[in-house]
């Protein structure tokens, strides 16, 4: 039954355009996005203010999952069926919004629009399917045309005649800040979603790139890097050329571009591969792309100059693949020491996955540090200045990591390095190198013996280690070796050897790995020095709701959600000192009305080294609603703690507001009680929380330090609800404890099923209004 | 009445000493006061909650102009039966990826709280939901919404929700024809 109908007010007050169309369009996202994607459509024959609101709507939400039967039966099946065999059955884009640039907070609307242009672009081009003759009049396509028109004109741009949707892609890609914008096919063995093969007919003239409202430079990158397309139509290339000789640079400098690209089963026919947008990218990955050809690979490469990451899977037409960018080291943050910007730079050539052979390259990672100025470097001799290479591949599990120390580097001849399970490779300009019969394994064991790494390495050893984050600038989970921490260990070890062999199974798993400098983390040493390592990191936002108010610079107004996968060695590695905690950098984080969600998984339960080996958590701008969850834990039983749990000092560092630290810590307390439940026990983990930078101004913060600690707590252990007399207490002397105490009430709260945190004790200072005055009051004990 | 109470709360607060207040005191757009626990305000409403920290709440009563006593008294109505009620295990969500929504299905005394709104009261208190930033009272207000349009035909939705329809007859078919997928009646 329909609720009552608005009462006599609402005309005046809400105006013609409904109840609902009074509401701000974030709003009506959220409304639109709780609807099935049929009913969703729908609206569209609501009014003309409805009509691109579904697709926007699915565009707001981080993951546009376009799986609906209808929707499906509704795309063109014979087209679909003509090239593929099967119709389409699911585009599933996936938008990770941080924008490094920090646009997104203004732009939101328009950033979050952007994936469903894509998706628009996508569809349109599925549910209406061009006429053959590329000139014709939009009359005669007005069904298409027409909808392009809507997304053209919110764009800003005018309306151009003939535009097909697949350029309308191309400037979406272009005009998109940082961004992950993942194309899956959901089904792995589903049929392929393809692109139609036709031409980007219209090409952006420079006419039309006056009076556009969009920036001006990101359109003549897309035009130049749409230059690039080697399936350009020849009248056009003329025109291209002239772009590119009056716009030369542009594309190196342009922001407005993809960030991370990843696309998986799709055909890439119609997708010019050096595509408009990309020329920022830093982290490409194509999986299992049809009609991925050694040149269309070539011409990514050609022309990205910030490439730091290329990860090509299960695709079976490349044979080889040369890798001349220009610039293949990241182009890293100004101002920081040479040693903190210089990233790991892994190019990923393919893993094979399940049985689609890839002939000609395997697991091949080349990790490489921009040590040199020398920066024309094509592949393999480019690679030759860095100081640890690694290269595996297959066959060469048994050794699969193959390190070598710049110097000898120069000596040694490039079959030597290369695994012959890799087929040529052509290096540089044109030169092909076939590795023969080397035995690898002599190889590295030579290598290992022989060389002497330095202690600052940046990467190496090949361990389960990789971190994927998109927003290379302002997340930066790193692990670096603490102040007082243990000492690096220098030069390979018989540990090292352990994880080479594991590392290929690992990696599997993870297959990207990208660091990049933080923001404002003071970099020490960035290395990843310890064993146990951070691994996998993604961080999606949440929602699109998010506030733009908010006017700091590294306020974003995007939510996070921060899975952090520990992936460990299973036995514990003999050197003691590697295993020491971990610290964990978050960067400076996004204040967002989301809960940070730090995630820690995947642990294997046999191995006695976890939980601590994070040592550092250091994070800063936490939101106040952030949580660190544990929530995940794989493994059945868990062992006790080992005893290094009590050597490090847990620390959490964080440079916030008041709140934020206070939740923070609360967080804190939740993670704890969280591990609690896992028979985790009898630990003393005298947390340090220090504010470190507190708003400017915001004098109070130097000594609201509070200092918890956690002093004989015992949880329970079983994962059952405590007994009372056996609830854990935690004694906090916090200066924020008033605070705390009003969070904990509800984030501590143990319910059924989950025994967290049954009794707060709160001694010592309480916070008040009049405790940033210097006064403080004493009550006694508290118990929650 | 329950505006007269929460204004009585509030008059009633504001004579407890200043330093153990654990609740703000909200002041609509007319005029009217509300009190709230801080600790509620903190936890659902993002905007609140960087108000308390940075210390702009005003004892006497904080003006959120943009709200309408009858939202305002839903907020804090909301916030008062959200300290209330359990945190379900739900609240620790097991998996974060890309592949979850995050959004959690209503508690049924959240549902029962939006089923007894009017749609006026629904769409005011989804604006003041946004205006505080508070997610979870936006997602089960919102989802609400959806739930009415869910099953409807766009005529009818229309009816619900007085939507002026500015298509032509033409345009109205050839959206159908293009979101045939959509009309599709199975």
């Amino acid at each position: 039954m329909p609720p009552p109908l608005p009462s006599n007010r609402a005309p005046q007050r809400r105006g013609d355009g409904g109840v609902v169309g009074s509401l701000p369009d974030d709003l009506l996202h959220s409304i639109l996005r709780s609807l099935p994607l049929k009913q969703a459509a729908r609206t569209s024959a609501l009014s003309r203010r409805w009509a691109p609101k579904w697709l926007h709507a699915l565009a707001a939400y981080p993951v546009l999952d376009l799986t609906d039967q209808n929707f499906a039966r509704g795309q063109s099946p014979a087209r679909a069926v003509a090239t593929h065999g099967a119709p389409l059955d699911a585009i599933r884009v996936a938008l990770v919004a941080p924008s490094a640039s920090g646009l997104v907070g203004d732009g939101g609307a328009f950033g979050q629009d952007v994936v469903g242009w894509v998706a628009a672009a996508v569809a349109v081009d599925l549910m209406a399917p061009p006429s053959q003759d590329e000139d014709a009049s939009p009359r005669d396509d007005r069904g298409r045309d027409q909808q392009e028109l809507h997304y053209v004109e919110e764009l800003g741009l005018q309306r151009r005649h003939g535009r097909s949707p697949r350029s309308l892609l191309l400037i979406l890609l272009a005009e998109t800040f940082q961004r992950l914008i993942e194309i899956i096919r959901l089904r792995q063995n589903g049929p392929y979603l393809h692109l139609p093969q036709r031409e980007p007919r219209a090409m952006i003239q420079q006419r039309d790139l006056t009076d556009c409202a969009c920036d001006h430079k990101s359109i003549s990158t897309l035009t130049r890097t749409r230059g690039s397309d080697r399936r350009i139509r020849d009248d056009d290339a003329a025109a291209i050329h002239r772009e590119r000789s009056t716009r030369s640079g542009d594309a190196f400098e342009g922001r407005n571009s993809l960030e991370y690209l990843a696309l998986g089963r799709i055909s890439l026919r119609a997708v010019p591969l050096p595509a408009a947008g990309l020329a920022g990218l830093r982290s490409l990955s194509l999986s299992h792309a049809l009609f991925l050809t050694d040149d269309a690979v070539e011409g990514v490469l050609a022309n990205r100059a910030a490439l730091e990451s290329l990860t090509l899977t299960g695709c079976h037409l490349l044979t080889s693949v040369s890798v001349a960018s220009e610039r293949l080291p990241v182009s890293g943050a100004r101002g920081l020491p040479r040693r903190a910007r210089a990233p790991v730079v892994p190019i990923d050539l393919g893993e094979v996955e399940g049985d689609i052979a890839m002939p000609a390259l395997r697991d091949a990672r080349l990790t490489r540090t921009p040590t040199s100025q020398d920066y024309e470097y094509p592949f393999l001799s480019r690679v030759a200045h860095a100081r640890v290479l690694t290269l595996c591949s297959k066959a060469s599990r048994e050794a699969p990591h193959l390190r070598v120390p710049a110097q000898r580097r120069q000596q040694a001849s490039t079959q030597e390095i290369l695994p012959r399970t890799i087929r040529p490779y052509r290096i540089g300009r044109g030169r092909t190198v076939r590795p023969q019969g080397a035995d690898l394994t002599q190889n590295v064991r030579r290598s290992d013996k022989s060389e002497h790494l330095p202690a600052d390495r940046l990467c190496t050893r090949s361990e389960p280690f990789a971190i994927m984050i998109q927003n290379h600038q302002r997340l930066c989970p790193k692990i670096s070796s603490t102040p007082d921490g243990p000492p690096l260990p220098t030069g390979p070890s018989a540990v090292d050897e352990e994880n080479h062999k594991r590392a290929p199974r690992l990696r599997s798993k993870f297959s990207m790995e990208a660091d990049c400098p933080p923001g404002r983390a003071r970099p020490s040493t960035p290395s990843y020095n310890t064993r146990p390592q951070l691994c996998h990191a993604i961080h999606t936002p949440s929602s699109p709701l998010a506030p733009n108010s908010s006017k700091r610079r590294d306020s974003l107004s995007l939510s996070l959600s921060l899975s952090v996968h520990f992936l460990l060695p299973q036995n514990r590695p003999r050197n003691r000192a590697a295993t020491r905690p971990n610290s964990l950098n978050l960067g400076h984080l996004p204040p967002s009305p989301n809960p940070l969600m730090l995630d820690l998984l995947h642990l294997p339960s046999n191995n006695p080294t976890f939980p601590f080996n994070l040592h550092d958590v250091v994070c800063g701008g936490l939101n106040p609603r952030a949580e660190l969850l544990t929530s995940t834990w794989k493994g059945s039983s868990m062992p006790p703690p080992p005893p290094q749990l009590n050597q490090g000092t847990p620390s959490l560092k964080i440079f916030a507001k008041k709140m934020a630290k206070v939740v923070a810590l609360l967080s804190l307390v939740t993670w704890n009680s969280s591990w609690g439940s896992r028979n985790l026990h009898t630990h003393t983990l005298p947390q340090d929380l220090r504010q470190e930078d507190g708003e400017p101004g915001d004098t109070s913060t130097e000594d609201l330090g509070p200092r918890i600690k956690m002093d004989g707590w015992r949880p329970p252990r079983v994962p059952a609800r405590p007994e009372h007399n056996r609830q854990p207490r935690w004694s906090l002397a916090a200066s924020d404890a008033i605070m705390l105490h009003k969070h904990s009430s509800g984030g501590l709260a143990s319910d059924e099923g989950r025994p967290g945190l049954a009794g707060l004790d709160l001694e010592g200072k309480w916070a008040t209004k009049a405790e940033s005055d210097g006064r403080r009051r004493r009550r006694p004990s508290v118990i929650v | 009445m329950e505006v007269d109470k929460g204004k009585g709360e509030a008059e009633e607060t504001r004579k407890v000493a200043e330093a153990d207040r654990d609740t703000v005191t909200l002041k609509s757009s007319d005029g009217k006061l509300f009190e709230v626990s801080k600790e509620a305000a903190a936890r659902l409403s993002t905007v609140l909650a960087g108000m308390i920290a940075g210390g702009s709440i005003d004892d006497n009563g904080t003006d959120l102009k943009q709200i309408g006593s009858e939202a305002l008294e839903n907020v804090v109505d909301y916030c008062n039966k959200h300290a209330n009620s359990i945190p379900s295990a739900a609240l620790i969500s097991s998996s974060i990826s890309f592949n979850t929504a995050p959004f959690k299905e209503p508690e049924e005394w959240e549902r029962k709280f939006v089923d007894r709104l009017s749609h006026d009261a629904l769409f005011d208190l989804v604006e003041a939901a946004n205006f505080l930033g508070m997610e979870r009272l936006l997602d089960v207000t919102c989802h609400k919404i959806s739930e009415m349009m869910k099953g409807k035909s766009p005529d009818q939705i229309r009816e619900v929700f007085n939507i002026k329809n500015d298509y032509t007859k033409e345009e109205l078919e050839e959206i159908r024809q293009e979101l045939a997928w959509a009309f599709y009646d199975d």
